[in-house]
């Protein structure tokens, strides 16, 4: 697949040698999703660090599936994506449980248009 | 072969033809494609190859997020035979309903998804993790209209690891080129 390309205007995840950030009562180098502006750059500190589906590397793979941060954008275009509204949306569909973090609202296009 | 016999296969194919066209997100039937940002761009989920003995595929998993819209995102049109996994819920294998989804066809050619209605109760879905190979037996198959999108059924929470594949079927509206329902298989860890 294509790797990520991290657009010119964004900040770019420093490499895993790089000094993190420091924040009150955390230990050096833990980074939360919060840390990052796109999933993308959550992901590739994810993997940079060792992380992946069977180690949830600084937490940041809360579903242990191999994917940082899906709390943030993931399309990589689409960066005012909210992903936070579990629960809350309003929406008809009715679901009980928290498995799926976010259900998505109506049917798939898999096909027509 | 009698001759009215052959007249009414070459029917069902002329259909058969009308209504992969018409499912493909119409590239070639004037309609307009499915819209970029309603394709993933994510790459393959490391790990993760979903294979179905009864219909000969099988397919690695790209991620699929969420649209602005709050729909969920498909499988690049482009390559019809790679199915996705939606990322903001369980994994094949975790506990709760991985969903996976491919289209029926694109492009003309079929899809990932082609076969999903033939599958019924106890037949076997394979799924290769990063934990190990996981066997799901589908439970039921069921076409319902994309107005009626069986929401619940579908993502809520499940009391083991259970699939849910998703893709395009039913009854084809012909002026709007387009399926009116989905076909959805349920399959449990056995």
């Amino acid at each position: 697949m294509a790797p990520n390309s991290v657009p010119a205007n964004r900040r770019v995840v420093p490499d895993n040698d790089a000094p993190a950030p420091q924040r009150a009562g955390r230990p050096a180098g833990d980074r939360d999703c919060a840390d990052f502006a796109t999933q993308q750059q959550a992901q590739q500190y994810f993997e940079s660090i060792g992380g992946s589906s069977t180690n949830n590397a600084d937490r940041l793979d809360e579903n242990h599936n191999g994917v940082a941060c899906e709390s943030l954008a993931d399309d990589g275009d689409d960066q005012n994506a909210e992903a936070t509204t579990t629960g809350d949306d309003g929406s008809t569909a009715k679901t009980s449980g928290d498995q799926v973090t976010e259900v998505p609202e109506g049917s798939a296009q898999t096909g027509g248009a | 072969m009698s001759r009215p016999r052959t007249a009414v296969l070459v029917l069902v194919a002329a259909l058969l033809a009308l209504v992969t066209a018409a499912c493909s997100g119409g590239s070639d039937d004037g309609q307009q494609p499915l819209a970029a940002s309603q394709q993933s761009t994510a790459g393959v989920v490391p790990g993760y190859t979903v294979t179905i003995p009864k219909l000969n595929e099988s397919s690695q998993l790209i991620g699929l997020g969420l649209n602005a819209d709050k729909s969920i995102q498909v499988p690049p049109l482009a390559d019809p035979m790679q199915a996705g996994v939606y990322t903001k819920g369980p994994m094949p294998g975790q506990t709760g309903p991985a969903v996976v989804l491919a289209h029926i066809n694109a492009n003309g050619t079929p899809g990932f998804g082609e076969g999903f209605h033939t599958l019924a109760a106890g037949d076997t879905i394979n799924v290769t993790t990063p934990n190990g190979p996981v066997r799901f037996a589908v439970t039921r198959t069921e076409t319902a209209p994309k107005a009626e999108f069986p929401t619940a059924d579908v993502y809520s929470d499940t009391t083991g690891p259970e699939l849910r594949l998703i893709t395009c079927g039913g009854t084809l509206d012909r002026s709007a080129h387009n399926y009116l329902g989905q076909t959805i298989v349920y399959a449990k860890k056995v």
